[in-house]
C-alpha cells in the first residue's frame, strides 16, 4: 500500500472512532473528505446531477447510520463505495418502476464507472462547461513553474505522499507542501471565474 | 487566510492530523470564502485523478447535517441481540447441560480430592501411660429412628505420647474412654 493511502486511512479510522463515540463534527469531515468522489461516482449511475445529489446524500446518511456497526475490516472509503453502489442500484431501481416508460440496464452504470469517456452524461451546456473547466486546468498545470507542476503531478498522478514527494524531489517535506499549494493557488485562479459561472 | 488555504490544501492531502482536520472543517463550515477554496481545490483534484468534474451542491454538507441532527442514536454500536423471542435451540441447550453436568462433576471431584480441615477441639483428657485402652463414642440425638444413637468403639489402642483424644461437635457425643487393665479387670 502507497504510503499517502496508509495516511488517508489511518485518518478515516481516527475519525470513524470518534464518530462512534458520538463526535458529529468528526463525520462532517468524512462527508467534506469524500462528498466529490461519491457524488462523481453515484452520477456515474444516475446520470442526472440533481438526482445524484441526493444519492449522494443518502449515501452519507445511511454510513453514518451503519457506522456503529463497522468494524474496520475494510478501508472507510471502500466501505463507503459499496454503500454509493448500492444505494444508487437501489434509486434505479425505484425510479424505474415509478415510470415504466424509464428503462435502465444497472450493467450499463457500471460499465460507465470505467469508461470516463462517458462519465457525467448531462445537457450540452454541462458537457461544454466541463470540458472548458478541464481545459483551464491542463493549461494552468502546463504553465505552472517546473518545481510546481512536477510536485502536483506526482501528487495526483503518482498518488505520492508529502514525503516521498520530498524523497523524490530532494527537497524538504514544508517545501513540497509549499509547492502543491502554490500550484493549487494558481489553478484555482485560473478556475474560480468558471465556477462562479455554473 | 493564506496559512488556512495551505490547510486546506494539506487536509486534501491527508497531511492534517485529526485534530487539525476537526479545527479546520470547523473553520470551513463558518466560512464561505473558506468553502469556496476547498470546492476548488477539490474540483482540480477529481479532474486530474478521475478526468470528470463533480458538482456537490454547496449546501451538500448542510442537508446531511439537517437530515442527521436527530440520529445520535444510530451511532451506538449494535452488540446486543434484538430482543424479539426465538425459540430455544436443542442442541444448545444439550450442550449446556453436558457442560452444566462436567463442571458439577468436576467441582465434586475437587470438593472430594481437597476436603476442609475438620476444626477439632479437645473433650477429654486421659493420660493412659502407654496402657491399652478402649474409646466409646456415642453418637447423641440421632434423626434415624432404627438407632437412637450410632456408638462407634475403637479397637484397644495405645495414644502416642499420651496426647489428647479430639473430636468434632462435642456437644453431639458421648464418649468414654476406658483403660484396659480396667476393662481386663
Amino acid at each position: 500500500m502507497k504510503q499517502a493511502a496508509k495516511f488517508s486511512e489511518q485518518l478515516d479510522q481516527d475519525l470513524v472512532a470518534r464518530v462512534q463515540q458520538g463526535d458529529k463534527a468528526a463525520y462532517d469531515v468524512l462527508v467534506i473528505k469524500y462528498q466529490h468522489k461519491i457524488i462523481n461516482l453515484v452520477n456515474v449511475y444516475v446520470k442526472d446531477h440533481s438526482e445524484a445529489q441526493d444519492v449522494a446524500q443518502e449515501t452519507f446518511i445511511k454510513a453514518y447510520r451503519a457506522l456503529g456497526n463497522f468494524r474496520a475490516e475494510s478501508a472507510f472509503y471502500t466501505w463507503l463505495y459499496r454503500i454509493a453502489v448500492n444505494t444508487a442500484k437501489n434509486y434505479l431501481l425505484s425510479r424505474s418502476r415509478r415510470n415504466s416508460n424509464f428503462q435502465v440496464d444497472i450493467n450499463d452504470a457500471e460499465q460507465l464507472e470505467n469508461n470516463p469517456q462517458l462519465k457525467g452524461m448531462d445537457t450540452p451546456e454541462h458537457l461544454l462547461m466541463n470540458d472548458e473547466i478541464i481545459t483551464v486546468i491542463n493549461n494552468a498545470i502546463e504553465a505552472l513553474p517546473e518545481e510546481m507542476r512536477l510536485a502536483i503531478q506526482l501528487r495526483e498522478f503518482e498518488g505520492l505522499s508529502y514525503h516521498e514527494i520530498a524523497d523524490t524531489m530532494n527537497c524538504p517535506v514544508g517545501t513540497v507542501r509549499s509547492r502543491i499549494f502554490r500550484a493549487r493557488e494558481a489553478i484555482d485562479n485560473k478556475l474560480a471565474p468558471l465556477l462562479d459561472k455554473r | 487566510m493564506e496559512n488556512i488555504h495551505q490547510k486546506i490544501s494539506q487536509f486534501l492531502d491527508d497531511d492534517l492530523n485529526l485534530e487539525e482536520s476537526l479545527e479546520l472543517c470547523k473553520l470551513i463550515q463558518q466560512n464561505p470564502e473558506l468553502q469556496q477554496t476547498l470546492y476548488s481545490y477539490q474540483t482540480t483534484q477529481e479532474i486530474l485523478t478521475t478526468k470528470t468534474v463533480p458538482s456537490p451542491n454547496p449546501n451538500f454538507l448542510n442537508s446531511i447535517q439537517n437530515k442527521l441532527h436527530s440520529e445520535v442514536n444510530y451511532l451506538i454500536p449494535k452488540t446486543q441481540k434484538p430482543t424479539t423471542y426465538k425459540p430455544p435451540n436443542p442442541t444448545l441447550i444439550t450442550t449446556l447441560a453436558a457442560s452444566i453436568a462436567t463442571l458439577s462433576v468436576l467441582i465434586f471431584n475437587h470438593t472430594i480430592e481437597t476436603p476442609t480441615p475438620i476444626q477439632t477441639q479437645p473433650i477429654a483428657t486421659l493420660k493412659v501411660n502407654n496402657e491399652l485402652a478402649q474409646l466409646s463414642i456415642s453418637e447423641l440425638n440421632s434423626k434415624n429412628s432404627t438407632r437412637s444413637h450410632t456408638q462407634y468403639t475403637t479397637q484397644y489402642f495405645k495414644p502416642y505420647n499420651n496426647q489428647y483424644f479430639s473430636i468434632n461437635n462435642p456437644a453431639a457425643f458421648k464418649v468414654s474412654v476406658k483403660k484396659a487393665n480396667y476393662l481386663h479387670k
